[in-house]
C-alpha cells in the first residue's frame, strides 16, 4: 500500500487537474520540442557538411564558367546537373605550380521512367580510376582495389549491396561497393569510370530508350588537390582566384562555399524555429508561474492544514515545486520524442526542401543535443515555481486556513 | 473519455487513409509514366498504399465502434485492434513494396509519416486499454 | 501542561481584538470546554496553543516547551508529534480518501505507516466500508468523525477540538464526544471549544470567552 507522503499527495494533486495539467505539459513539449529540433537540424547540417566536404576529397573544383551554383546545388541535393567542357582544360589546370594532382570527372543524369536504367534521375559520375584521389579513400572494404570498366561504386542512398547489378542507359554494371551516408546529395550518385560513361553513351542510341548525348573528350569537372605550402601551394581561395584568372572558362569551387551555402539554405528554417521557441518560452514560464500561484492560492487552506497537522515549510515547498518540475519533466520528455522522432523519420525530406545536408547525429551527440533542450525546459520550470512555492510554504498556517475559508 | 478514444482512432484511421494518396504521396500515386510511352506502369510503392488503405479501414471501424458505443468492451476492443495494427501499419512497407532509393518521395515522406502514424496508434490503443479498465 | 499568561492576539492591523490579555492553564490529562458566542476568540485561541499564528504579546507554554521561542522546523515538528487539530469546517484533504487521512499525520510525526490503527480508528468513528470515500463523499458529520480520527492518529498528548459537533446530527455529535472522552482517559489533554453549553458536563472543567476574554464559567 502506498503511504501518504509528500510524493503521494504531489501524484494524487496531479491527478485533480488533468486539462489544466495537460496544457502546462504541452506549452512546455512545444518550447523543447523547437529548441531540440533547431539544435538536431543545425547540428546534422554542419556534421553533413563536414562529412560531404571529406568526401569531396579534391581542395577545390573547377567547372564551367557560372555554373559552380549548379553544382553546388546538386551536391547538397543529389538533384542531377550535366554541363561539360572541354578535356583540355584538365591539362591546363594540371599545368599550375600549385597544383598537385587532378582527376576529370564528368556528370550524367540517368533516364526516368526507363527500363533501362535500374535508379532514375540520379548523378552518374564518371571518374577516372587511375587518376582519382576523391572515391576510393571512402569506400568500405578495401579502398586499393581497382574498379573494373564494368563496375560502379554508388552512394548509400541507392538501397544497393555490393555483388548486385545496376544497369543505365542499358549497360550493366556490377556494384563493387558503397559509400557510407554522408547525408550530402553525393548519397544518390553512381559513380563509373570515366571511359564506361563515354562507351555507355556510344552504346546508348541502341541500348537505351533515350540516347545519351556525350562525346568523347567531354568533362563536367577536375577535382585538383592542391600542394602544400612549403611545396609551392597557394591557399585555397588564392589559389581558385589565380585559376579563374587565367582560365576565363572555368569557374572554381570550394568546399568552403558548400559551407556557407548550406548555412544560408538553413538560416531562415532555423531562424523561424528560434524565434518561435523565444516566443514560446516566455508564455510557457508565463503560463506555469501563473498557473501555480493560482494553484497556490487556491489550496492556502490545504496548505495551512498540512502546517497543522505538522508539515514544515519545506514540505510545502516541495509540494509545489516538484509538482511543477513533474509537469515539465513530462513536457520535455514529450516535446523531445516529438521533434527527435519528426526530424529524424523525415530527415530526407527535411534536406531536401531545406537543400542541406543532413547528417543523422551519433549516440552521444544526440544526447548531448537532446539534454540541453531539455534542460532549457527543467530550468523554467523550477524557476517559474520557484515564487509561487516559497510564497506558498511562508504561510502562516492559521492565516491560510482562515484565507481560504469563504 | 471513452468516446473521445474512439473519436481519436477513427481520426487516425482517416489519416492513415489519407497519408499514402495526398498527404505524402507514394511516388506518383503509385503510377509513372514510362519513358517508352507505353501504358502507366505501377511503382513498387503503390503495394504499399494499398494495404496502408486496407488496415486504414479495420482501424476506422474500430474507432467508428468505439466512439458509437462508448462501453467498457467495445472500447477495450476498439484499443486493441489499434494497438494491434500499428504493426502491421508500421511494417507494412517492408512486406507490400517500396522503392529502393532513399530519396524516393515513398521512402523520404509516406513511410515516416506512416511510421508516425503508428506510434499513434499505439498511444491511442494502450490509452484506451487504460481507461476501459475503470469502472463501467 | 497548557500554560497561557497574557496573551493579546489581534487582527486588521489591531481593529480587531481576538484575545485580550488571555491567561490559562490546564493539568495534563484535563478536559476543559470553553464556551461563547461565535467571534469570540474560541478558534483563535486553539490556534495559539497549536503554535499556528503567533501572539503579538503573551507567553505559551505547551507540554514544557516556550512554543513561542521555538525555531519554525521545530515547532512543526513538535505540532507533528504533541498536537491533534479538529477543525471547525470540513479539513479533510480533499484528493486523498478517509484512510489516507487519518494515515497522513504519521508521516509528518516520523512514525511508521500504520493501516491497521487508521483502519480501527475509523471503525470506533462508525465508518467502517468508508475508508475508500472522499470528503464530498461524505456527510458533514462523517467528514467530522474522520478528522477526529486523524487528531488521533499519532496519540498526541494534547487534542484541540474546534467545535467538533457543531451542527451535526446526534449520532455523530456522540460518536465524537465518545472517541475524545476515551482519548482523555487514556491520558489526553482535551481543549475543546463548543457554542453547546450542554456539553459543559462532559467535560471536567469549563471556561466562559467573551470578546477575546477568558473567565471560569
Amino acid at each position: 500500500m502506498n503511504r501518504p507522503g509528500l510524493l503521494f499527495l504531489i501524484r494524487a494533486n496531479l491527478r485533480r487537474r488533468p486539462f489544466r495539467n495537460a496544457i502546462v505539459v504541452l506549452c512546455v513539449a512545444a518550447l523543447t520540442g523547437l529548441q531540440a529540433a533547431a539544435a538536431l537540424i543545425d547540428h546534422a547540417g554542419r556534421k553533413g557538411i563536414q562529412l560531404g566536404i571529406e568526401r569531396l576529397g579534391a581542395d577545390l573544383v573547377a567547372v564551367p564558367r557560372g555554373l559552380d551554383e549548379a553544382i553546388t546545388r546538386s551536391y547538397l541535393d543529389g538533384r542531377p546537373v550535366t554541363f561539360y567542357m572541354d578535356a583540355g582544360l584538365e591539362r591546363r589546370i594540371a599545368a599550375f605550380p600549385f597544383v598537385a594532382r587532378t582527376s576529370a570527372q564528368v556528370f550524367i543524369r540517368s533516364l526516368s521512367g526507363a527500363a533501362c536504367c535500374s535508379a532514375w534521375n540520379v548523378m552518374l559520375i564518371g571518374f577516372e580510376p587511375e587518376s582519382d584521389f576523391t572515391v576510393r579513400p571512402w569506400l568500405a572494404g578495401d579502398p586499393r582495389r581497382r574498379v573494373g570498366p564494368d563496375e560502379a561504386l554508388v552512394g548509400a542512398a541507392l538501397g544497393m549491396a555490393a555483388g548486385e547489378t545496376v544497369r543505365f542507359y542499358g549497360r550493366p554494371f556490377r556494384v563493387a561497393g558503397v559509400f557510407a551516408a554522408t547525408g550530402m546529395g553525393l548519397d544518390s550518385a553512381v559513380f563509373i569510370p570515366l571511359s564506361s560513361a563515354y562507351a555507355m553513351a556510344r552504346e546508348s542510341a541502341a541500348k537505351a530508350e533515350a540516347p545519351l548525348t556525350l562525346a568523347p573528350g567531354q568533362i563536367s569537372a577536375v577535382a585538383i588537390a592542391l600542394k602544400p605550402p612549403e611545396q609551392g601551394g597557394l591557399p585555397a581561395y588564392r589559389a581558385a582566384y589565380e585559376l579563374e584568372t587565367a582560365l576565363p572558362d572555368i569557374s572554381v569551387l570550394q568546399p568552403d562555399d558548400l559551407l556557407v551555402k548550406t548555412e544560408h539554405n538553413l538560416r531562415r528554417t532555423l531562424q523561424s524555429l528560434r524565434a518561435a521557441s523565444y516566443i514560446v518560452w516566455p508564455v510557457t514560464a508565463l503560463l506555469i508561474g501563473l498557473v501555480f500561484a493560482l494553484a497556490a492560492n487556491e489550496r492556502r487552506r490545504e496548505f495551512g492544514l498540512l502546517r497543522a497537522l505538522g508539515a514544515e515549510r519545506r514540505f510545502i515547498f516541495r509540494l509545489i515545486f516538484l509538482e511543477a518540475m513533474a509537469l515539465a519533466a513530462a513536457g520535455a520528455a514529450l516535446g523531445l520524442a516529438l521533434s527527435t522522432g519528426l526530424v529524424l523519420g523525415f530527415s530526407r525530406l527535411l534536406a531536401e526542401s531545406l537543400a542541406a545536408p543532413f547528417a543523422r547525429p551519433g549516440v552521444v551527440e544526440l544526447f548531448i543535443l537532446l539534454a540541453s533542450a531539455a534542460a532549457l525546459a527543467l530550468a523554467t520550470g523550477a524557476a517559474a515555481a520557484l515564487y509561487p512555492a516559497a510564497r506558498a510554504a511562508g504561510l502562516d498556517p492559521y492565516e491560510a486556513i482562515r484565507g481560504g475559508e469563504s | 473519455m471513452r468516446r473521445a478514444i474512439g473519436i481519436v482512432i477513427l481520426a487516425l484511421g482517416l489519416l492513415l487513409a489519407l497519408i499514402p494518396w495526398y498527404i505524402f504521396p507514394v511516388c506518383g500515386q503509385g503510377r509513372f509514366a514510362p519513358l517508352s510511352g507505353k501504358k502507366l506502369m505501377a511503382h513498387p510503392c503503390a503495394g504499399t498504399a494499398r494495404a496502408e488503405t486496407a488496415l486504414a479501414a479495420a482501424v476506422a471501424l474500430a474507432g467508428i465502434a468505439a466512439a458509437a458505443r462508448p462501453r467498457r468492451r467495445t472500447t477495450l476492443l476498439a484499443s486493441i485492434i489499434a494497438a494491434g495494427l500499428a504493426v502491421p501499419v508500421a511494417l507494412a512497407p517492408a512486406f507490400a513494396g517500396i522503392c529502393k532509393m532513399a530519396t524516393m518521395p515513398c521512402r523520404t515522406g509516406t513511410v515516416p509519416a506512416l511510421g508516425f502514424v503508428a506510434v499513434l496508434l499505439l498511444a491511442a490503443g494502450i490509452a484506451g486499454m487504460l481507461l476501459a479498465s475503470g469502472p463501467e | 501542561m497548557i500554560r497561557l499568561v497574557g496573551v493579546s492576539k489581534s487582527y486588521g492591523g489591531g481593529r480587531i481584538r481576538a484575545l485580550s490579555d488571555v491567561s490559562l492553564e490546564a493539568a495534563a490529562g484535563s478536559f476543559v470546554v470553553i464556551t461563547g458566542p461565535s467571534g469570540s476568540g474560541k478558534t483563535t485561541l486553539l490556534h495559539v496553543i497549536g503554535g499556528m499564528t503567533r501572539p503579538e504579546r503573551g507567553e505559551v507554554q505547551v507540554a514544557g516547551k516556550s512554543i513561542l521561542l521555538l525555531p519554525v522546523p521545530e515547532l512543526s515538528a513538535f505540532r507533528a508529534r504533541a498536537i491533534g487539530m479538529i477543525f471547525q469546517l470540513p479539513s479533510l484533504l480533499p484528493h486523498l480518501d478517509a484512510l489516507d487521512n487519518v494515515r497522513l499525520p504519521l508521516y509528518f510525526a516520523g512514525r511508521t505507516d500504520d493501516p491497521t490503527a487508521a483502519r480501527a480508528l475509523l471503525r470506533a468513528a462508525g465508518l467502517e466500508g468508508r475508508e475508500a470515500a472522499f470528503g464530498h463523499e461524505l456527510s458533514a458529520g462523517q467528514e467530522r468523525r474522520v478528522a477526529v480520527a486523524r487528531a488521533l492518529i499519532v496519540g498526541a498528548p494534547i487534542i484541540l477540538a474546534d467545535e467538533p459537533t457543531g451542527d451535526l446530527d446526534p449520532d455523530s455529535e456522540a460518536a465524537i464526544m465518545k472517541m475524545l472522552t476515551e482519548a482523555n482517559g487514556r491520558g489526553a489533554t482535551i481543549i475543546m471549544t463548543t457554542h453547546n453549553p450542554a456539553l459543559r458536563s462532559r467535560a471536567g472543567r469549563s471556561l466562559a470567552m467573551k470578546d477575546g476574554r477568558l473567565s471560569e464559567d
